[in-house]
């Protein structure tokens, strides 16, 4: 706080003589390094971690495999264990953990679970070529984690996890060996798996269960659901003005919806979407007959007239989303 | 001399100051609202989501328009190119000015771009013609340039690279004067940050400038930068190698090469103690950073260990300190501590402030419908507008 524009305060008696010296005490009391401490620990647990794997790798032939498996399934272990004897029990409602170490020692754990898992797949192949129970396994036990005790960032992975599981369900092996990512099964699952997520999210307020993870499960099944449009858009050409309409009307959904909610991130990140639809749309319109200099010319016109179009309709939007925060 | 009015930029600072105060339960409801009354926030500076996006939308807009007018002049001339970027950039700071009058604009996304575009159209048009002098010219111009933008429309950004072009033209200009000068740049250099740090440290203090206060610290973080940077010896041995083709190897020394290995491990340690002694967080923060760059300097000569040995030497130092010091400063000790005084997020709690403030006003409000009206169904018209 600067101590200069208070003293002004004071001046215009805005602020009574009491608060002013009570300010005066807060700048001198002892000023919190917390976020400083917390950053250089991560640090340090990063570069640690990283130097134990380059190590491991390193002299992975005079260690061995399972030395190195049962290793981390001692320590996956040990910080499940510390995580079941630090929880306070499930509840629907949000748990607040007591403990400094508690959430970060939880994520280790998860995070070594992963690999376990993975690296008895890639190691011993002990799911054979059923890659998809190699997936399956992990994030059913990450979601009861994430439920359990409280941890939104065990639910994020649980949901790629999720994401990974479903796209490798049903995309045949062939077709991973081949990098071929762009296939319509892949479109279609992502469509189904957004809109799953966005029920799930709207479901948790609905029945208030851990309410919170609202926006968690909401953020992926937006995100998921409006690129699997518009990559279907992309994808089916010729009946891309479909897919436009759904586009369309699954973006106008979440802005009503971002709108009713007071929410900023939501209300652009459809804009955005739907403007990359719209663009895309335009384009092939333009450039879908003969692609001379007047259909150049309109293109850039478009995005020209487009651009500030959507900087007034957002600056009104922004207006109306300001007046009714208070509420 | 700032496009905006400069009451309104000091009461945006204010409200800033007050919600900060206001959170921190060290004015109470009714100062603050009498504040929020009085300086009333008339810039528009929408939500953090928003600014992306118009920025984003911004430079669709301006890139559009710079290539309608490249296909409808048709150049290929770079006299032509050349005053074509001028003309942008004319046209650029004329919607910059434009929206500053009628929107009151201020860090909307739009406004950054604009500004950055008018940096970019104007030095860029240097690149094209083919002056000999190109490098001071340019960084002279955009000096000059970035200062009146960051003096008119208070922006930080501005400020920096207004002081980075100063640091580069004063080098430039510099080791043009001969050998004896060359060898001499990195002190001239180190001389320069330091006045130029003395300098803001004098400017931060008057109340005239209040305005300008993010200017002025992001200036002072630079300066850091810079002090640091002229006396590193990576920089000092590969610069000079590359500016006046030395063709040093990987093994060769260079004049008074002991003194700034002395002064790139100094620095970023004395950073850090002045930053202690003083409660200066710039200080600390820019020295630890600096400390991860010296690691760096050194393993690019002296390759001690291997890689990972490095890493896991550093990564359990730099646990060790930071869980002693958690547990060191649970209780306060020395003006600091480890517990955090604001748990969440600062932006999340001001917004936060300002929502509990609408909607106490609205409900002293009713209040006073219903005392002076008789009961008029009291807090039904919560409207936000405040």
């Amino acid at each position: 706080m600067d101590i200069r524009i208070f003293k002004k305060l004071l001046i215009e008696r805005l602020i009574t003589h009491d608060e002013f010296e009570k300010i005066q005490l807060h700048e001198q009391e002892p000023v919190s390094v917390h976020w400083d401490l917390r950053t250089l620990l991560y640090l340090g647990i990063v570069l640690l971690t990283t130097s134990l794997g380059i190590l491991v790798y390193k002299n992975i032939d005079t260690i061995g495999h399972d030395v190195i498996v049962i290793a981390i399934a001692l320590l996956c272990t040990a910080c499940f264990w510390y995580s079941f004897k630090n929880a306070n029990g499930y509840s629907n409602k949000k748990i607040t953990s007591s403990n400094t170490w508690f959430d970060y020692i939880l994520l280790m754990g998860c995070l070594l679970l992963l690999t376990f898992v993975g690296y008895l797949q890639f190691e011993y192949e002990i799911f054979g070529n059923r890659w998809g129970l190699a997936t399956f396994i992990p994030m059913v036990l990450l979601f009861i984690a994430a439920y359990y005790f409280d941890h939104l960032g065990v639910l994020s992975l649980a949901i790629v996890n999720l994401a990974a599981w479903v796209g490798i369900s049903v995309t045949p092996l062939q077709m991973l060996k081949e990098n071929d990512f762009s296939n319509a099964r892949l479109i279609y699952s992502g469509i189904v798996l957004g809109t799953l997520l966005v029920a799930v999210s709207f479901a948790s307020v609905y029945k208030n269960i851990k309410a919170h993870f609202y926006f968690t499960f909401k953020n992926f099944g937006c995100h998921i659901l409006l690129i699997s449009l518009l990559a279907a858009m992309f994808y089916f050409e010729n009946y891309y003005l479909l897919w436009f309409l759904l586009l369309s009307a699954a973006c106008f959904l979440f802005f009503k919806n971002a709108l009713k909610e007071n929410s900023f991130y939501f209300l652009v990140i459809t804009i955005l979407y739907a403007y990359v639809g719209l663009s895309y749309v335009v384009i092939q319109l333009l450039f879908s007959e003969r692609s001379g200099d007047i259909s150049i010319y309109s293109a850039i016109i478009y995005f020209i007239l487009s651009g500030i179009g959507l900087i007034w309709l957002l600056i009104h939007y922004n207006k109306i989303l300001k007046a009714n925060a208070g509420i | 001399m700032p496009a905006y009015n400069s009451n309104d930029l000091y009461s945006c600072l204010v409200q800033q100051q007050a919600s900060a105060s206001f959170r921190d339960e060290c004015i109470g409801e009714e100062s603050y609202r009498k504040i929020l009354q009085s300086h009333p926030d008339k810039l528009y500076t929408p939500n953090y989501f928003i600014r992306i996006a118009l920025g984003l939308l911004t430079i669709i807009a301006v890139l559009f328009v710079t290539v309608l007018l490249v296909l409808l002049s048709s150049t290929s001339q770079s006299n032509q190119f050349v005053t074509l970027c001028i003309f942008l950039g004319i046209a650029c700071y004329a919607a910059l000015e434009l929206l500053l009058k009628r929107k009151k604009f201020y860090n909307a996304g739009v406004d950054n771009i604009l500004m950055a575009s008018v940096i970019i159209f104007i030095t860029s048009s240097f690149f094209v013609s083919g002056f000999t002098t190109n490098y001071i010219l340019i960084s002279g111009t955009s000096m000059i340039l970035c200062l009146y933008l960051c003096m008119r429309f208070a922006d930080a950004f501005m400020a920096s690279i207004s002081y980075l072009s100063f640091f580069v033209l004063i080098f430039l200009l510099y080791i043009k004067m001969g050998s004896i000068a060359k060898i001499t740049a990195p002190f001239l250099m180190l001389a320069t940050s330091a006045i130029t740090y003395s300098i803001m440290k004098n400017l931060e203090k008057k109340d005239r400038l209040i305005i300008y206060n993010f200017c002025i610290k992001s200036v002072e973080f630079l300066t850091l930068i810079t002090f640091y940077a002229s006396a590193n010896y990576f920089v000092v041995k590969e610069l000079s190698n590359q500016m006046f083709g030395l063709q040093l190897t990987i093994h060769d020394g260079i004049p008074l090469g002991w003194l700034f290995w002395i002064l790139t491990f100094t620095i970023p340690v004395i950073y850090i103690f002045y930053g202690i002694k003083g409660k200066d967080f710039l200080f600390i923060r820019t020295g630890l950073g600096l400390i991860a760059t010296t690691i760096f300097t050194i393993r690019y000569y002296h390759n001690i260990f291997p890689l990972e040995i490095s890493m896991f030497i550093a990564g359990t130092i730099t646990i060790a300190i930071s869980c002693s010091l958690m547990q060191y400063l649970k209780i306060s000790k020395r003006g600091y501590t480890s517990t955090d005084l604001h748990p969440g997020n600062t932006n999340l709690l001001n917004a936060e402030a300002l929502i509990i403030i609408q909607t106490f006003g609205t409900s002293s409000k009713t209040e006073n419908n219903t005392l002076f009206g008789g009961g008029s169904g009291g807090g039904a018209g919560a409207s936000g507008d405040f």
